[in-house]
């Protein structure tokens, strides 16, 4: 795996955006950093499926993205911020750091137990990483709009990957509207928590 | 346009007429609740194998699609016209009817991966009501209850009783325990998103090596991870042990009916996706990976949730443990692969909603008087004679108890896996026999409050729709064969041997 890495810049590049948009989201507080992050994170797997040759449905993932932040920031506008991620402790940021790589690990295993599926090097190694990166995030969240990121990630994850097995527009389509209806439901739950805290 | 479009239409159109209509809010539910019958209406009237195209895909009438079209029809009907009485939040009733319009789609259309899409869809939707209504209270709305002095359990740490049944309660509720802030998100609606958004990509990726078994490099060998992600996705959605967390949540802070309807429903889309699934691959029906997965896990669910059940003194952990205890008998069912159990299976699955219903009703009303945990439960419930006959109704009926509509399935699953495996047939029994040992020890409770004092208030229509139930239950117990050959025709596309028992 690690000489695939070297015969492929442009998905190892990829990939360490994906890993700096991840350390984003688990490690950071502010509100407007995690959207960027998510933002930039569904930028690079868009870029991801664009390096496969699937650009319209590339277009399509940027776009649902795009769409999905501008969901939860205009939410975010009309609650008061302070209840909407908690500040971590050193003890805290120090795990989730261990919690990044235990995961990173395990995304190579199965990054490598995947590659003789015969999928896109880029594909297999992004899809694994953002799953992991999406159930790390899940196993720390407390707060909703961190749960609701760690299920966009895992959900973005899955969708690359499974655009690379079945690339039907139809079925594709049906997942981004599937990603818009959670970010809604997400949008949801932000504001009936912001509601009734104190 | 065929008449199928009517099962997705006439839903949508019935949700946007509610939302012009809140202000004549009897008339607009009247309307919803009218839609769901016709919805059922048609789906009995219209003639299997009718299909129509939509994008790239076909919606079909089949045998297993009739069966969940008429009973999602009956569950939602059911819930949004018992919601007149008792509200449930504003957004029920546009969002049931909203899932009910994608679960329709998702039993017609074929291919399967547009089914399973289409179900998350319509689960998505049920976050709203989910969240809303009343939120649960810890204090008791109604005169304060002075608990009676009964015998306690001995308080001997070292005691062999004193330590199982700590031990069963705390493995039990250990997420419970942790100390909820005031004003905190309801943990229910998040367990529930997140349990539904990994479920999926487990049917979606099973399916597709099954699709592309022939092209793969060991198509043999594809069977194991194919079960194992089939394994996963049904176990989301059955809440069995050890995926049962989400369920333990929604019972414990959702509103009763919807927690109800997603116990009865989820199932039902469960069961026929997989029946569905094992009709079109024969290879995978009799796998024997298949076969062993439902017996052991549902046995498994089957039993613990028993011993879950039997010692809870919370009732919201009884009703849900009861409900992984039916779900693990439902599955053995179907693992047994003979006619006549999954046909017990099926049968089970119609009268789960049934108990569910009288155990919705009942959690509705004790919530309502502040009180959830033994042995302040047996004070009320001795003030709330209704709602405790209900509950004790519905948790003997979901263990299979003789003479309640749950036991005609119990039998036949009994009867069929007593052959196949005796031992999980034992798992079984002594299952339910602990499901039901939960209620009787509520009922212990209520016996020994021996101050019933002056009686709540209960509404007629908890009484009304208590006996409905009680005719509809006994019924199936009395007249099971009125169902069973129906049943019997579900089942015709599954490569099962053709011999009865």
């Amino acid at each position: 795996l690690l000489l695939e890495f070297a015969a492929h810049p442009w998905s190892t590049l990829l990939l360490l955006g994906l890993i700096a948009t991840a350390s984003v989201l688990i490690l950071h507080t502010n509100w407007q950093a995690l959207l960027l992050g998510l933002l930039g994170q569904y930028l690079l797997a868009g870029f991801v499926l664009v390096q496969s040759n699937l650009i319209q449905i590339a277009g399509m993932k940027i776009f649902t993205g795009i769409v999905v932040g501008s969901l939860l920031f205009t939410t975010i506008q009309v609650i008061p911020h302070g209840t909407l991620v908690r500040p971590l402790l050193r003890e805290d940021r120090l795990f989730r750091i261990l919690g990044m790589i235990v995961m990173s690990l395990t995304a190579y295993s199965v990054a490598s137990f995947y590659l003789p599926l015969t999928l896109p090097f880029g594909i297999v190694t992004s899809a694994t990483w953002l799953f992991s990166t999406g159930l790390i995030i899940l196993l720390v969240a407390l707060e909703p709009l961190r749960i609701g990121l760690g299920l966009l990630t895992l959900q973005t994850g899955f969708e690359i990957l499974y655009v690379a097995l079945d690339e039907s527009l139809v079925i594709n389509t049906l997942l981004s509207v599937e990603t818009l209806a959670l970010a809604l439901a997400l949008t949801y739950l932000i504001v009936a928590r912001a509601q009734r805290s104190p | 346009l065929t008449a199928l479009w009517i099962f997705i239409l006439l839903p949508l159109v019935l949700a946007l007429v509610y939302w012009g209509l809140q202000r004549m809010r009897y008339i607009a539910l009247g309307l919803a609740v009218a839609a769901c019958g016709v919805c059922v209406l048609a789906a009995w009237r219209i003639p299997l194998g009718t299909t129509t195209q939509i994008v790239g895909a076909t919606l079909t009438l089949t045998h297993l699609g009739r069966f969940g079209l008429i009973l999602m029809g009956v569950s939602v009907g059911a819930v949004l016209a018992y919601s007149a009485w008792q509200p449930q939040g504003w957004t029920i009733t546009p969002f049931l009817l909203i899932n009910l319009a994608f679960v329709n789609l998702a039993l017609l259309i074929r291919p399967l991966p547009f089914a399973v899409l289409f179900g998350q869809l319509a689960a998505l939707h049920l976050i709203f009501p989910l969240h809303s209504g009343p939120v649960p209270t810890t204090t008791p709305s109604s005169p304060p209850v002075d608990p009676p002095a009964r015998p306690q359990l001995p308080a001997k740490p070292d005691h062999p009783q004193f330590i199982a049944r700590e031990l069963v309660i705390r493995v039990s509720s250990f997420r419970s325990r942790v100390p909820r802030a005031p004003g905190e998100l309801r943990r229910g609606a998040v367990s529930y998103l997140i349990m539904v958004t990994l479920a999926i990509p487990c049917f979606l990726l099973a399916l597709w090596l099954i699709n592309h078994r022939a092209t793969l490099p060991d198509p043999a060998g594809v069977i194991q991870p194919i079960v194992m992600l089939l394994g996963l996705g049904m176990g989301s959605l059955l809440a069995a042990i050890p995926l049962h967390i989400w369920w333990l949540m929604i019972t414990e802070d959702g509103p009763p009916l919807v927690f109800v309807f997603i116990g009865a429903t989820f199932p039902i889309i469960g069961i026929i996706f997989l029946l569905n699934v094992l009709s079109q691959t024969t290879w995978l029906a009799t796998a024997p990976q298949v076969s062993n997965l439902l017996l052991w896990g549902g046995a498994i669910s089957a039993l613990s949730g028993g011993i879950l059940a039997a010692p809870q003194r919370q009732l919201s952990r009884l009703v849900a443990y009861s409900a992984i205890h039916d779900s693990g008998v439902i599955l053995v069912g179907l693992g047994a692969m003979h006619p006549v159990a999954a046909a017990g299976a099926l049968f089970c699955l119609v009268h789960r909603a049934i108990a569910l219903g009288w155990l919705g009703i009942a959690h509705g009303e004790f919530r309502r008087s502040g009180a959830g945990v033994l042995p302040e439960l047996g004070t009320v419930a001795a003030r709330l004679p209704v709602a405790t006959s209900a509950l004790l109704l519905g948790g003997l009926a979901l263990s299979g108890w003789p003479l309640s509509g749950g036991f005609p399935g119990r039998w036949l699953i009994y009867s069929a896996t007593l052959l196949k495996s005796p031992g999980i047939a034992l798992a079984l029994i002594a299952g339910s026999s602990l499901v039901a040992a939960g209620y009787l020890r509520l009922l212990r409770a209520i016996l020994e409050a021996r101050q019933p004092g002056e009686r709540f208030p209960e509404d007629r229509v908890t009484l009304i729709a208590t006996a409905l139930l009680l005719g509809l239950s006994l019924l199936l117990a009395l007249a099971p064969n009125l169902i069973l050959p129906l049943l019997h025709n579900m089942l015709v596309d599954l490569p099962f041997p053709a011999s009865p028992l």
